[in-house]
């Protein structure tokens, strides 16, 4: 039984291992897809910016003043920040902006309500009046093409959203930011655009991206029951017979957690997210016949993503047992090989993570590379610890509580103009 | 060694092969040599770019150049970077020696040239320039039309304020863009062109239409449109109407006459029968045909290839957009408003 169930950690392993050797392989040697790139001249429709912001005084007017500036037709662009029950300053400076430009930022002031970014989202939509908007979190800054870079894949009449690329731009604060600039190049510059190259999955993440206002309806609209409201709208969208893309070139700069706490927060929520997700629509996936093959098996392994970890650490404990057990298992020199492995998280992404950064063009921070591995040994012990959390939530009947990612920004950037 | 001393140098030898793999990250958190975010691309993709960097670069001689008009003369300057730099004041034919044709060139009136130069350095032309047969140019900015001979090629780009006409077989690789009008002749061969209008014609040079048919005007659905995803192919028979966007998962057929209010997308090759109208954009992942007389309002893209038939117009004065994909075949006779994009090469066709 035990063996057993240690074949299957190994299966799952090597499947994910396989998965991340396949998209690291195809950003170095395949053919790349950016279908909608050339999009430089249209009839640009009308599109709404919605800016989540819940507590945001350090970091929402470099937003406002990043959006006022880009380059899209005035008269067809709406800016909704969506003041989600801040008790600091951020309606003050919102307002203050409203005041300063008329007519072009249309505030949403919310006091009540559930909490959580899908909640607010969800009430905001009575702002949205065009057929594609945008979402953004207040601590990102759009560069000016930005906007049109996101619209341009609408004109594809099976798009339903549009997820840019998200770069850190306080990399060199800490040790902990200067990793997780690494995994968010691995993440988006190999990860997401061999997804889209390939025709699979790429995920909606939830800010620097776009939606199809009837997509959304047609599929529900925003579910406010879910932490990670961005993986689960990837899987009803794809169910829906919706397809997402990645838009490698659509930059856009975000803060990232300066602070381990804060950064084990905010990856326990988006795991619980995710898992909430894979729960509700794994099954689902292995039927609907909206999605290609390929679609539902890659969608079945981005779901099972944050699951991994759990597995991970189930088989280092079962790899052990079975040693001091005396089970066949190739002896010291299989835990040897199997610790080995699987101390490295999952040795593939130290790949990615490689590629990402000669792709990007910055070999000096490549040198970080062995440090992953603390962060690699965090997210792990975070991410399981989510899972058990939700286990034992789900048995007890707890609600489980969305935690906003705290911000560490103290002083406007230098990248727009001033307030 | 002391029974003391011999642990600790072991302790120190494991732990500097331990810390060894560390060294060159141990260095990096040090020192910080990469330790900003990565840049963003500056480049926003305006096809003008180079146009308005040349600009730039010849500002501090157009006083000179100026002069050089107002006295009829053509003399040296030299530009900030201490290169040279030929203004030619005196308007007509010239005949620019081969030594200078290496030089950056400023014409201050409008200038003809002789056939079959090779301009290695860039052009600017503050009038009209028009250039002889199998001229071959690096790079040209003009302040008015470009009127360009047979056989002519541009390397790199070219940028006019006014209309760029390009004779027979005459090839634009890299930028074309104008203010006002491209006007391509048969067996041109282009990448990425953008220009309020766009014509193909049989010989744009010889040419007494400014535009190869009437332009039509688009009528456009107001108000959402559903969608249709179909599994497999999708064929509209001659002179139907659709309201809506229509996906397929296969090939999509649409025959002679038939509307479409919104877009289409197939994936697989999409045939347009002649005189179809599709009111949004259209996007293949395989090939896209067009038959004559088609008309389409918003982006045309496509993973192959295009090709367009004779009297098809995509866009309208007012509603510019893109037809981007690898490869672009278009007949002469067409009209596009905005960007014609291939990436691997467009051409008219004979």
């Amino acid at each position: 039984m035990l063996l057993h169930l240690f074949a299957t950690v190994i299966v799952l392993i090597c499947i994910y291992t396989l998965r991340h050797y396949c998209f690291t392989l195809n950003r170095i040697a395949g053919e790349q897809r950016h279908p909608y790139i050339d999009i430089d001249t249209a009839d640009w429709p009308a599109v709404t910016v919605l800016i989540a912001a819940h507590n945001e005084e350090a970091v929402v007017g470099d937003i406002l003043n990043a959006l006022l500036e880009v380059d899209y037709p005035e008269g067809k662009l709406s800016i909704v920040p969506v003041n989600d029950r801040s008790t600091d300053r951020t309606r003050e400076i919102i307002d203050s902006f409203v005041e300063k430009y008329p007519g072009r930022i249309t505030p949403f002031h919310r006091v009540g309500g559930k909490p959580g970014k899908a909640a607010a989202l969800k009430e905001a939509m009575a702002f949205v009046q065009t057929e594609v908007f945008l979402v953004f979190d207040a601590d990102y800054i759009p560069g000016r093409a930005l906007v049109r870079q996101l619209v341009a894949p609408f004109f594809d009449p099976e798009v339903g959203s549009v997820m840019g690329r998200v770069v850190p731009l306080n990399v060199g604060r800490k040790l902990l930011t200067r990793m997780l600039d690494l995994e968010r190049s691995g993440g988006y510059q190999v990860d997401q655009q061999a997804r889209m190259n390939l025709r699979f999955v790429p995920q909606y993440g939830g800010t620097v991206a776009g939606i199809r206002t009837y997509a959304l309806e047609e599929v529900g609209g925003w579910n406010e029951n879910t932490l990670a409201e961005d993986t689960d709208l990837t899987f009803r969208l794809l169910l829906g017979g919706w397809k997402t893309v990645y838009e490698n070139r659509a930059e856009c700069y975000e803060e990232v957690p300066e602070r381990w706490p804060v950064r084990v927060r905010q990856i326990m929520r988006w795991a619980k997210g995710h898992n909430q997700a894979m729960a509700k629509y794994a099954a689902a996936l292995r039927k609907r016949k909206n999605a290609t093959l390929w679609e539902r098996l890659d969608g079945l392994l981005l779901l099972g993503v944050f699951a991994m970890a759990p597995v991970l650490m189930l088989g280092w404990v079962l790899a052990l047992i079975l040693f001091y057990l005396g089970a066949p298992i190739g002896g010291g020199v299989m835990v040897l090989a199997l610790a080995a492995f699987t101390t490295l998280g999952n040795f593939a992404a130290f790949f990615e993570i490689a590629a990402a950064v000669r792709l990007d063009g910055s070999p000096q921070r490549i040198r970080l590379l062995p440090c992953t591995f603390l962060g690699f040994t965090v997210s792990m012990v975070s991410v399981s610890r989510a899972a058990w959390q939700q286990i034992v939530a789900s048995l007890l009947g707890r609600e489980m509580v969305w935690h906003k990612t705290e911000r560490s920004r103290v002083a406007p950037v230098a990248l727009g103009r001033p307030a | 060694m002391t029974p003391t001393l011999a642990p600790m140098v072991l302790m120190a030898i494991t732990g500097g092969m331990i810390a060894l793999p560390l060294a060159p990250a141990i260095l990096e958190i040090l020192q910080r040599r990469d330790a900003g975010p990565l840049p963003l691309r500056k480049d926003e993709g305006n096809i003008r770019n180079f146009a308005h960097a040349l600009r730039h670069y010849i500002a501090p001689v157009q006083s000179h150049l100026l002069d050089c008009a107002g006295r009829n003369t053509i003399e040296e300057s030299r530009l900030l970077d201490g290169a040279y730099a030929l203004l030619v004041g005196k308007p007509g034919i010239y005949d620019v020696p081969e030594e200078q044709s290496k030089t950056l060139i400023l014409f201050a009136k409008p200038a003809s040239l002789r056939d079959q130069m090779i301009f290695g350095k860039d052009i600017y032309a503050a009038d009209v320039l028009r250039g002889g047969r199998q001229n071959i140019f690096r790079a040209v900015l003009a302040d008015k039309d470009v009127i360009l001979a047979e056989e002519s090629q541009i390397l790199r780009w070219l940028h006019a304020n006014g209309i760029v006409f390009l004779g027979r077989n005459s090839s634009a690789f890299g930028r074309l863009s104008a203010d006002k009008a491209v006007h391509f002749s048969s067996g041109c061969g282009f990448e990425r062109v953008n220009a309020p209008t766009v014509i193909t014609l049989d010989d744009a040079l010889h040419s007494s239409e400014s535009q190869p048919t009437i332009v039509r005007s688009l009528r456009i659905q107001e108000g959402k449109l559903g969608r249709s995803r179909i599994r497999g192919e999708i064929h509209l028979g001659p002179d139907e109407m659709f309201l809506g966007n229509i996906i397929a998962t296969g090939a999509v057929r649409i025959d002679e006459g038939t509307r479409i209010a919104g877009s289409a997308k197939g994936h697989k090759q999409i045939l347009l029968g002649e005189r179809a109208e599709v009111g949004g954009s259209l996007v293949s992942t395989g090939d896209i045909r067009m038959g004559p007389n088609c008309l389409v309002r918003g982006p045309v893209l496509a993973d192959g290839e295009i090709r367009i038939g004779s009297g098809t117009q995509i866009g309208a004065p007012g509603f510019p957009t893109t037809i981007s994909a690898p490869r672009i075949r278009v007949a002469p006779g067409c009209s596009f408003y905005g960007t014609l994009w291939a990436r691997a090469g467009g051409r008219v066709e004979n």
